[in-house]
């Protein structure tokens, strides 16, 4: 069961505003005093601006004349970072299309273009890219030639672009891009097929460009993995785009199975519907939310599941359960190898917490293997 | 001969509920279009001469057409200048 905490019940309504079927309705009470300062604290920190401005034009949530002027400088503020992003995307991807790198955009530019009624109802705050495992690291390295800074390195060369989940960087302008190579981190992120995702996907156009997110379909899945998997605690905008996607034609419910089936991300679709009709309060009435809310995850999906949410949340304990989910001896070798003895220029770079959990799962790993 | 005026191809820019935010190619910050100056964005969605805007957005707004028209110029002005909006004959 995940949980539902940092966040109020305006701020979910605010979520929920102009789903394309009725959620939580606004609270009754004025939002004022305290009311407000909480609310706003979670507004911002969740980028619920643009849903908020279109509340407040839409007259579902009536504000003081100061409170409505405060919304307006946060929707203009997210909708100013979304441009600068959004400038910062069309050089990556000019930048990957010159070097023939097949590439995905993931997320925020993607659904705010592809799935939301309005751009500006979906802002994001840093550009996340899927690229193909075998382009991974002439990717980064353009990257990086272009001024960019990563976060962290890998636990030997080659890990990330094989078993990791991708690598954030910063460019010289402040903004981030996070490469991925999968969605997530972990067994559910080792289990996705990505090189069908290149085949083909959501044409949008920014800047004059035509650019591709993921099909429909991926870009639900990839949804629900980032709702309920990506955070300790689901956010609410990952969440709205779970039933925005699925809630807005065309959505292929069987395609999306199809993908979700292959990937064994049952479970993983099933909590993310389930929590997001929840918090957002709407009605499991449609096939979708039927099933994910009679699903019963199997013990090891549980487990699985039990990774990445709430309390029991751990890297270590991710990366030492994804052994089970990749194929092939040598490359459980190698995956559990470099988990345990990462290179001396790794364990120099690194002094937190991550190199910390990486190497106790790799010892862990290596402790259970050898018993 | 009247020039059009219209969006650049290459502009980014968002509707947000008050406003439109305008960022230009290399432009170091972008531009908050508000009130009458959004309805001006609106009708550069397709090539059209100062003139027909300036009447357009005069109607609109219930505004005398003289008085629209400079602030109009003006902003066409500066979003030509900025590289949001190109000008052809």
């Amino acid at each position: 069961m995940l949980a539902v905490r940092g966040y109020d019940d305006a701020s979910r309504a605010v979520a929920a505003h102009d789903l394309p079927a009725p959620g939580r309705g606004f609270p009754d009470e004025p939002l004022t005093g305290d009311a407000w300062k909480a609310f706003s604290a979670i507004a911002t920190t969740q980028r619920l601006g643009g849903l908020l401005g279109r509340a407040v034009a839409d007259g579902a949530v009536s504000l003081s004349d100061e409170h409505r002027a405060e919304a307006e400088q946060w929707e203009l503020s997210s909708a100013r970072t979304s441009l600068f992003l959004e400038r910062a995307l069309l050089e990556v991807w000019q930048c990957f299309e010159a070097a023939a790198i097949p590439v995905r955009v993931l997320k925020g530019p993607a659904l705010a273009h592809t799935v939301y009624p309005a751009a500006a109802m979906r802002p994001f705050g840093d550009v996340d890219i899927l690229v193909p495992g075998e382009h991974f690291d002439r990717a980064v390295a353009k990257l990086v030639d272009g001024g960019g800074a990563r976060s962290y390195g890998e636990p030997r060369p080659g890990f990330t672009s094989r078993f990791g989940k991708g690598v954030s960087l910063t460019r010289r302008d402040g903004y981030e891009i996070d490469v991925h190579r999968t969605f997530v981190s972990g067994p559910y992120g080792l289990l996705v097929d990505t090189p069908p995702l290149f085949t083909g996907g959501s044409r949008f156009r920014i800047g004059g460009r035509d650019v591709l997110g993921l099909e429909r379909e991926a870009q639900f899945v990839g949804s629900c993995y980032h709702a309920v998997l990506g955070s300790a605690v689901p956010r609410l905008l990952p969440l709205r785009d779970v039933l925005q996607i699925a809630l807005t034609e065309p959505f292929d419910l069987s395609r999306a199975r199809t993908l979700w089936e292959s990937w064994r991300g049952d479970a993983v679709v099933a909590l993310a519907v389930s929590h997001a009709c929840n918090v957002l309060g709407v009605a499991p009435t449609f096939d979708l939310a039927a099933w994910a809310k009679d699903y019963r995850p199997t013990p090891r999906e549980q487990h699985y599941l039990d990774l990445y949410v709430d309390s029991s949340r751990s890297y270590a304990r991710q990366a030492l359960a994804g052994v089970g989910a990749i194929r092939g001896v040598r490359a459980k070798a190698a995956y559990v190898t470099a988990l345990a003895a990462p290179s001396g220029e790794y364990l120099r770079a690194r002094d937190g917490s991550y190199i910390r959990r990486a190497w106790r799962a790799g010892r862990l790993a290596v402790t259970r293997s050898g018993r | 001969m009247t020039e059009s005026f219209t969006r650049a191809d290459d502009v980014l820019w968002r509707r947000t509920s008050c406003a439109v935010l305008v960022l230009p190619d290399a432009a170091p910050e972008a531009t908050v279009l508000s009130g009458s100056a959004v309805a001006v964005w609106d009708e550069l969605g397709e090539p059209r001469g100062a003139n027909e805007i300036v009447t357009r957005v005069a109607a609109a707004f219930a505004i005398d057409e003289t008085t629209c028209a400079r602030g109009v110029l003006a902003l066409l002005g500066t979003l030509r200048d900025a590289g949001a909006v190109t000008c052809s004959p």
